[in-house]
């Protein structure tokens, strides 16, 4: 029998592995949220509403079910793609549609500014390790680091929005449009995801890099009197080549459910809002729905970052060693 | 790298003197006082008018009878008419010209405007008005309209054209002012046209409408040629489309932004005045110890000190409340409040047999300044010996039924709604109401009076009542607060809807 690439079988394991890790994840989100404070039929309601009327409410959006009859409900639902209704009856699918694809292209395109940024900025800085250019890039990281992103994104207002007016402060995408053809209210949210991502993901490539250049075949290489950038291209990149595909892709995923706060500051028409108002409101079904595609999203994301550790790691592609 | 503790420090330095920066941009800076909106200046015809107010994201809906958010309702007041409506705190003629009891009859008479047209050219008729009251009180509705619980809708007859007859639960004696007072948009069940100013362009929940002028409304055509609504839900960034001069105005801006002020010399901030504030204040459970005592309930109203709060809280856009919910609306009893006197209320609270007990206040920040409100009253009772439990939840369970039940103080407020809109308000929940057989007659009286003088009387009477044992504490009245373009004029606060202006007459002066 012929051998199964080490790809494909590491692609089959993992979504094999996702799948049940989706299940259980489906179950907690579910359970977890139904479990936190807040009645969405009273929220909405307020105090002006009898108890009878309350009670009808309740059983006319199955909520007086018990929690496994409506998560069995809510899971076959899923599975024919209804993500169950809103307290205010509309249906789940139609509120995210859209503000999924507007978070979604938030998050791509901080990465895609991310991904050449911070290799640059990661491997410039371990290339001039302990000089001052590597200073001010690793101080400048650790201060975003230790700011959190709505700071940076309120503070980006304040300069570029409102004190020399080159960019708009609030994301007003006008109705009937979308935010690609409306490309200059992108700018600050990317820029405030951006910077928070880069601090971070250039601090590890920084940190890979350096470890790679220190390392005792790079020395080999750097006696046998290679060029710097014949190094860099044939023992440095493919080192840190792995890492950084991780950090990247992490860091992407974690822009998507990690916006909130950014989309609030910049009014986004994106899931961050959906989220906090319905969190706000106790809208229960929106925010399982939210919860589960973010989750859903975090462990695709996963299994292509172990897919592509796989891919750039020569041992581990071929199989040679891995056993 | 080893990053000594001079670097850092230098670094930081650099960082310190970006965050100095913005203020030399001019971003905000003095703190002026807020100007009452200019009904003096007179708004230029045509051009766009852009506003910005707090959205309910996705469930944002065309439709009034859905959409609750405060930029739903500022689109469903331009997009539909009431029969009557509120100017200033006056009742007037809209879709209805006239709303006359029959007597003996417990019904009334509704006589309807001709030549109005809906937005789609259809005449307006009758018939309307029968169907939008059958779908606003529809019993599958999540919140059937309260005007259900006065009139009897489902009995309605269209007696002519544009006459309707409809029979009443309980004697009223001025069907118009309910109407104004309460949500009751007549439409087109089911479509987004309506018959108001301005009709839809464009809509996307939780981001914009585009709103046209409707050139056959009945009235005086509206100024703007078009109105751009934005949703956000970020105080901050509301003020921030301003500020940046994406939008001309937008209101309910919290204290603190109006407390720095703009520098900007083509925008300012505005209040909406006196009779567009919104009591904030305390409802006490009159229906167990300690408060079921009128004694207790008294002893904590002499106990707060309500400048204070007003400073604090309010961070002093506002004035002291006297007890009573209502500032502003018509027959409102504007006695002064009552001033602090801590031995006088230790005194009533040892005869109502409540000194040193422990009360439970519950408190959510539906409102900025509900929670700091709370803590601060708990403070100030202390001093009394009255010992305040602060329940603080989140704002999804702040209702809950069993919780309030259980409470003994609830934090509310509510605007300078008409009165028997803001009694049958504080009426509908157990824990709120005030089980008085007298101010039920009162509040019935005023309701059924069909003369001013005997309407005035009565709610003479139940203020009396409110004011000698009533289990309100209204400690502050808070300025409803916009942010501006000086130009923008011909913005209108109507009867408890300062936080949604009317902006059909509104416009770029």
């Amino acid at each position: 029998m012929r051998p199964v690439h080490p790809l494909l079988r590491h692609a089959l394991s993992g979504l094999a592995g996702n799948v049940v890790l989706l299940a259980g994840l489906s179950f907690l989100v579910f359970v977890g949220v139904d479990l936190l404070p807040g009645d969405p039929i009273t929220s909405r309601l307020g105090p002006t509403a009898t108890p009878e009327r309350i009670a009808a409410v309740r059983a006319e959006l199955g909520l007086d079910q018990p929690v496994l009859t409506r998560y069995g409900d809510w899971l076959a639902g899923i599975v024919h793609g209804d993500l169950g209704r809103s307290a205010a009856g509309q249906p789940v699918t139609e509120l995210l549609s859209g503000r999924v694809g507007n978070s979604i292209l938030l998050a791509c395109l901080a990465t895609a500014c991310l991904i050449p940024l911070s290799f640059g900025f990661g491997l410039a800085a371990a290339r001039r390790r302990g000089r001052p250019a590597d200073r001010a890039i690793s101080t400048g990281s650790l201060l975003l680091l230790s700011v959190p992103e709505f700071v940076v994104a309120g503070f980006l207002v304040l300069i570029l929005a409102i004190g020399l007016r080159l960019l708009p402060a609030v994301s007003l995408v006008p109705a009937g449009s979308s935010p690609v053809r409306h490309s200059e209210v992108l700018v600050l949210p990317v820029l405030s995801l951006l910077l928070v991502g880069l601090a971070y993901a250039t601090r590890v490539i920084r940190a890979a890099a350096a470890g790679t250049l220190r390392a005792p075949y790079v020395e080999f290489l750097r006696l046998s009197g290679q060029s710097e950038r014949t190094i860099l291209r044939t023992a440095v990149v493919p080192a840190v080549l792995p890492v950084a595909v991780q950090i990247w892709l992490l860091t992407g995923v974690s822009m998507i459910g990690g916006a909130v706060l950014v989309e609030k500051v910049f009014g986004y028409p994106g899931i961050g809002e959906l989220l906090v108002t319905s969190v706000q409101t106790g809208d229960l079904a929106v925010v399982q729905a939210l919860v589960l595609v973010l989750g859903g999203a975090t462990l695709a994301v996963l299994l292509i970052a172990d897919l592509a550790m796989v891919l750039l790691t020569p041992r581990l592609r071929t199989g040679g060693g891995a056993e | 790298m080893t990053l000594s503790r001079r670097v850092l420090l230098r670094s930081a330095g650099l960082g310190a003197a970006a965050v100095a920066l913005p203020s030399a941009c001019g971003a905000a800076a003095s703190g002026q006082t807020p100007v009452q909106a200019t009904a003096s200046a007179t708004p230029k015809p045509g051009g766009t008018l852009r506003a910005v107010f707090t959205g309910g994201g996705a469930t944002e809906s065309l439709d009034p009878y859905v959409g609750g958010a405060p930029v739903d309702l500022v689109r469903h007041e331009v997009m539909y008419d009431a029969l009557f409506r509120f100017r200033g705190n006056e009742v007037e003629a809209a879709l209805a010209l006239a709303a006359k009891p029959v007597a003996g009859q417990g019904a009334f008479d509704l006589e309807l405007r001709p030549d109005v047209v809906w937005h789609d050219g259809t005449a307006f008729t009758a018939r309307d008005v029968l169907a939008s009251f059958a779908y606003m009180s529809s019993p599958e509705r999540a919140y059937p309209s309260e005007l259900s619980a006065y009139f009897d809708f489902a009995k309605a007859t269209v007696t002519g054209p544009l006459t309707l007859r409809i029979p009443t639960r309980q004697p009223i004696g001025e069907p118009a002012l309910l109407l104004a007072s309460y949500p009751a948009k007549i439409v087109k069940p089911g479509k987004s046209i309506g018959t108001g100013p301005y009709q839809v362009d464009a809509f996307a929940a939780g981001r914009e409408a585009r709103l046209k002028k409707f050139d056959r409304y009945w009235e005086k055509t509206a100024v703007s040629d078009e109105l751009v609504l934005s949703s956000l839900t970020d105080p901050q960034a509301k003020v921030n489309a301003v500020l940046s001069g994406q939008s001309d105005f937008s209101t309910d801006i919290p204290f603190t932004i109006a407390k720095t002020g703009t520098s900007n010399a083509e925008l300012e901030i505005r209040t909406a005045g006196p009779l567009g504030r919104v009591g904030f204040g305390f409802v006490l459970n009159a229906t167990k110890a300690p408060f079921k005592d009128p004694r207790a309930r008294k002893a904590v109203r002499l106990g707060i000190d309500r400048q204070a709060l007003v400073d604090s809280v309010l961070l002093g856009f506002g004035a002291p409340g006297n007890d009573l919910f209502g500032a502003g609306s018509k027959h409102f009893d504007s006695r002064e409040p009552l001033a602090r006197d801590v031995d006088q209320a230790r005194t009533l609270l040892k005869d109502a047999g409540a000194a040193g007990a422990t009360v439970v206040f519950r408190t959510a920040e539906y409102e900025i300044g509900y929670n700091a409100s709370t803590q601060l009253v708990a403070e100030q009772l202390r001093e009394l010996g009255l010992m305040v439990k602060i329940d603080q939840v989140g704002v999804p369970e702040f209702f809950d039924v069993k919780a309030l039940g259980q409470t003994d103080g609830i934090v509310f407020s509510i605007g300078a709604l008409p009165l028997p809109v803001t009694y049958s308000r504080l009426a509908a929940y157990p824990t709120l109401g005030l089980p008085d057989a007298e101010l039920k007659t009162a509040l019935g009286a005023a309701l059924a009076a069909t003369d001013e003088p005997a309407r005035a009387k009565a709610w003479a009477t139940a203020q009396q009542i409110m004011t000698d044992r009533g289990n309100t504490v209204v400690w502050g009245q808070a300025d409803t607060l916009s942010i501006a373009r000086k130009s923008v004029a011909g913005v209108e606060t109507r009867a408890g809807q300062e936080k949604y202006p009317y902006l059909g007459r509104a416009g770029l002066a």
